[in-house]
């Protein structure tokens, strides 16, 4: 677009919080701001006074959710396997899936099987951090 | 409205006055209270924006100088939000350079915009009071951070509840006051009047029933030595001397007319005695020559004339002293009877009379004959007493433009000053002076009649002018 956003917009602020980006739009301290899609649909279920306050007015393409990592020569030590082992068996108990729920997510899965079944999920993200290296 | 006032007795003025300065007093207090109560809630209110100033100072210092718009968003709204009694309706800060950086309502007073627009409708904080008409204050105060103006802060107070803690006060006052000053008042008005009631008992008395002052009763005389007892008893003396003045004058004035009786009296005893030679010369001789008839008529005749002229005279003396006279009208003859009266008087100082009565001098006259008849003889016999031995007196009676005109006249010295006075004035009584002259006076003042006194060519001159008919309906 040729376009950078400290042109483009009069002032841009930083407000240290997803949640404070939407509140910062609903009281109109700000016109516009970007929040991570995630945030903004739990928040319209835990506090939808905030978000009712604002319109969603782009969206981005789907984009993978932050991962849990581990560094590579850590990865078969018994504490990040058991680690491992609590987050993909949530759902198979009730405080498991009473976590899910609060944090509005379906479980969690091991990368083979997320990229077998959702295909790359960071590759978009791979693409911006190539743009933002240029 | 002055005049109406002053124009009320004194025991309502007083009273009264009492009452207003009850209310004035009061209408003082009130507005110093409400003076009080002002300068307290702007106290209140001064401290309280200056501790909101100076906590949002410390905290948006930093904030500030950063610029960082989100942080000092979010510190006013949490002081906002903790802002007691939600007095504090907005606050919006600005830098260095007057551009809002952040306000607690962004929407009203968005970020960048000027803090001019906002500051100029503000007050200083030593400025800031409650009094004002609007219910919304306006503060503008500097942004201090150690020790430096970094930017500026205005705030908006709700001030509502103070005002209407003022009016609630003002109410309070007003009702509070209005009721204390009532009573305060109506006490202070009975109060007065029980110790105004001794004047106007003696306002009362002063004129009392016929317009002639009356004494106190001994009910109605204030109690114990104050001022107003020393007032009643003193007027209740004086009131006594008046009515013991009265009769006393009453008692000189029968006096004087016994002074002059008493002098009529020894004139009329000459008048007997001089004819009774006479007379008895008549019987001696009836008694001498009874054969004789020429002398016994002439004797007899003689006898007649003597009784009848003796008859007349004790006739006249009679009425003049007869009470009853008083009820009758004026007539031709007691005119007549005067003359009779004074006539042996006059004799005796070898006097001349001239006397003119006008036929119609009575015809209009509805006048008491009994008064009248007195003051003729006296001022006849105070004539004849001037005019001295062989002197001449003058009686003229006429009518006069509805008036009875009597003149008497005599060609002595002159009236004494003593007989001046009597005659003339009401001032006490000069020691001499002429026979019951001030009785004339007196006389004269119950008939509602006037007295003139003049001199010309040798002869003093009395005028008596009587209002025609004026005591007839009295009469």
């Amino acid at each position: 677009m040729g376009v950078r956003p400290e042109t483009w917009f009069s002032r841009t602020i930083f407000t240290y919080g997803h949640r404070n980006v939407v509140r910062a739009v609903a009281d109109g301290l700000v016109q516009s701001g970007s929040v991570d899609g995630y945030v903004w649909e739990a928040l319209s279920v835990v506090e939808p006074q905030l978000t009712q306050n604002t319109r969603v007015i782009g969206k981005s393409e789907w984009l993978g959710f932050p991962p849990v990592c581990a560094r590579k020569d850590a990865a078969g030590d018994r504490a990040v396997q058991a680690l491992r082992a609590a987050l993909t068996g949530l759902p198979g108990s009730e405080a498991g899936r009473a976590a899910l729920a609060a944090l509005q997510l379906d479980g969690f899965g091991g990368a083979a099987m997320i990229s077998s079944t959702y295909g790359d999920l960071f590759a978009g993200i791979a693409a911006r951090m190539r743009l933002l290296g240029q | 409205m002055l005049t109406a006032l002053r124009n009320l007795p004194l025991s309502v003025r007083l009273p009264l006055l009492g009452a207003a300065m009850v209310v004035l007093v009061g209408a003082v207090a009130s507005q110093q209270v409400l003076l009080a109560l002002g300068r307290v809630q702007d106290a209140r209110l001064r401290e309280l924006a200056a501790l909101h100033v100076e906590g949002l100072s410390v905290a948006l210092g930093p904030l500030v100088l950063r610029r960082d718009i989100w942080e000092i968003y979010d510190t006013l709204q949490r002081a906002a939000q903790a802002s007691q009694g939600r007095r504090v309706v907005l606050t919006a800060v600005a830098g260095e350079d007057g551009r809002v950086l952040a306000a607690t309502d962004p929407r009203r007073v968005p970020v960048d915009s000027a803090i001019r627009q906002l500051a100029e409708e503000a007050v200083p904080l030593e400025q800031l009071s409650a009094g004002v008409s609007e219910t919304i204050v306006r503060v503008v105060a500097p942004l201090s951070y150690q020790g430096r103006d970094v930017g500026r802060i205005v705030t908006e107070l709700d001030v509502s509840d103070l005002q209407a803690e003022r009016r609630r006060a003002l109410w309070f006052l007003l009702a509070g006051n209005a009721l204390a000053t009532g009573v305060l008042a109506g006490l202070g008005y009975l109060g007065m009047r029980r110790m105004l009631r001794p004047v106007s008992t003696l306002a009362r008395h002063m004129t009392g029933v016929e317009g002639k002052p009356e004494p106190i009763d001994a009910a109605e005389m204030p109690q114990g030595e104050g001022e107003l007892a020393r007032l009643a008893r003193i007027y209740n003396d004086m009131v006594a001397e008046m009515a013991e003045k009265s009769q006393i004058e009453r008692r000189l004035a029968e006096r004087e007319r016994l002074v002059a009786l008493g002098r009529l009296s020894s004139s009329l005893a000459h008048e007997i005695n001089n004819p009774l030679g006479g007379l008895l010369n008549a019987a001696d001789t009836l008694r001498s020559y009874p054969d004789r008839p020429g002398v016994v008529r002439q004797s007899a005749e003689l006898l007649e004339r003597g009784l009848r002229h003796l008859r007349d005279v004790t006739r006249v003396t009679l009425e003049q002293n007869r009470l009853e006279r008083v009820d009758m009208p004026l007539v031709a003859e007691d005119l007549e009877d005067i003359r009779l009266l004074i006539a042996p008087e006059m004799r005796r100082r070898d006097q001349r009379l001239r006397w003119s009565v006008a036929r119609d001098a009575l015809a209009e006259a509805h006048l008491p004959a009994a008064p009248i008849r007195q003051i003729m003889l006296n001022l006849l016999l105070n004539a004849s007493t001037a005019a001295g031995k062989g002197g001449q007196i003058g009686f003229r009676a006429r009518a006069e433009k509805g008036l009875l005109r009597l003149e008497f006249l005599d060609d002595g010295p002159g009236m004494s000053e003593a007989a001046r006075v009597r005659l003339l004035s009401d001032a006490a009584l000069p020691a001499g002076g002429g026979v019951g002259l001030r009785l004339v006076r007196d006389l004269l003042e119950e008939l509602g009649g006037g007295v003139a006194l003049a001199r010309e060519d040798g002869m003093t001159r009395i005028s008596v002018t009587l209002e025609a008919g004026r005591k007839d309906a009295d009469a």
